[in-house]
């Protein structure tokens, strides 16, 4: 192993290039869904040291990924962040705001209609009620935080969700379009070298985050690093400084000096990326994978990184058909759960006029 | 339908992220925009 692949690695810098497509690097699509915007634009891999985090950026295929960090570090934090929820599936709108007071309800949906009291009253039209898992955003409502509109969609449509959901993604009516309506925003704003500023949180690029021009981020996992070692502290801490040692002594012989080179940049990668991407939060999460990405979220807030706009999906799908009674609930509650958290964090923080939710379906 | 999703993205771009929705939502001159942010 030659020092130069030492060096190389303990920059971490994954090379791994590819064109992103749908189920690779872009969600999977079903037969006869539009092709998503952002449909061959390059995907590189690396491990960003300014953010702590892996990312996946994608486009700027002529800017080199160590650019990357340094536009990381010195880019502006921006002033407001958006952030984009997905409910996958398409959601039954009238099950999250269920219009109970009207007759002709409980008569044309028997088998999922709520009961009136079932969940909180939606205090700007009375005959509305809130889904019990929706909850938490009834609170926020209260508070005057949290907007509803209903029933918001286009002329005409074609009762496919799979076309909605493109046109959604791409803020037009135009099947063609391959850019995302906030990737077009991004190419306007954003800055040749940030990936961070179009971050997408569910391991693949959102179609709305696609661009032209300017690169943007999609991450798997929120989470920091660490070494695996089969030992626990007290042991492991003792293992590595005696890894340290080892690394730093010298030897007559070119084949052990190597070996031992390689164990002391192990070490300084372990020491380097320890701590990084640990999540503190002053508030309480529900224990969900979908909170826990936003608890990384307020964590990347807060230290300033340059996040514009970040594109994330609800728990779990909305596409319920006949199971809607069990997995709405579930899911919803999920979702609102998060939500709910994730607001009491930004408040805690002092960030939260900084902040926009947009959920969609 | 009570709103074009098209509207909402306008309200959204302008209201919220500062920028003329113009440039990035076709037709966006003819969309009612919300409000969606309280001043």
């Amino acid at each position: 192993m030659s020092h130069e692949c030492c060096n190389d690695f303990t920059r971490a810098q994954l090379l791994r290039g590819a064109a992103a497509e749908a189920g690779r690097g872009l969600p999977a699509i079903e037969p006869g869904m539009p092709t998503p915007a952002g449909t061959g634009l390059t995907r590189r891999k690396f491990l960003s040291r300014s953010a702590g985090v892996a990312l996946a950026v994608y486009g700027a295929s002529k800017i080199p990924l160590s650019a990357f960090d340094r536009g990381i570090a010195e880019a502006a934090t921006p002033e407001k962040v958006l952030i984009s929820i997905f409910f996958e599936g398409g959601i039954d709108a009238m099950s999250v705001l269920a219009p109970v007071g009207d007759p002709l309800y409980a008569t044309l949906r028997p088998n999922i209609k709520q009961a009136g009291g079932a969940g909180p009253t939606f205090t700007e039209d009375t005959r509305l009620q809130w889904h019990p898992g929706a909850t938490p955003l009834a609170e926020l409502h209260a508070e005057g935080k949290v907007a509803a509109f209903p029933a918001i969609g286009y002329e005409h449509p074609d009762q496919s969700h799979f076309t909605s959901r493109h046109y959604y993604e791409i803020g037009e009516l135009d099947i063609g379009q391959h850019a995302g309506w906030l990737g077009r925003y991004l190419d306007a704003v954003g800055d040749e070298e940030n990936p961070l500023q179009g971050l997408s949180m569910d391991g693949s690029l959102s179609p709305m985050l696609a661009t032209t021009q300017k690169p943007v981020a999609a991450i798997g996992s929120v989470d920091g690093y660490e070494m695996w070692s089969p030992v626990s502290d007290p042991i492991d801490t003792e293992m590595y400084k005696s890894l340290a040692k080892f690394g730093s002594l010298p030897s007559d012989s070119a084949a052990l000096l190597q070996v031992r080179r390689a164990t002391s940049q192990t070490e300084k990668v372990r020491e380097e990326l320890t701590g990084i991407g640990t999540i503190e939060s002053p508030v309480a999460y529900p224990e969900t994978e979908f909170a826990h990405k936003l608890a990384g979220l307020a964590n990347y807030l807060e230290s300033g990184l340059p996040i514009r706009v970040v594109t994330l999906n609800a728990a779990g799908g909305y596409d319920t058909h006949s199971d809607e009674a069990e997995d709405l609930g579930k899911y919803l509650t999920e979702t609102c759960a998060g939500v709910l958290a994730f607001q009491r964090d930004l408040e805690a923080r002092g960030l939260d006029d900084r902040v926009m939710i947009e959920t969609c379906a | 339908m009570t709103s074009d999703f098209r509207a909402m993205y306008c309200s959204l771009l302008e209201e919220w992220l500062g920028f003329d929705s113009a440039a990035i939502i076709p037709g966006a001159a003819g969309f009612e925009k919300p409000r969606l942010v309280r001043a």
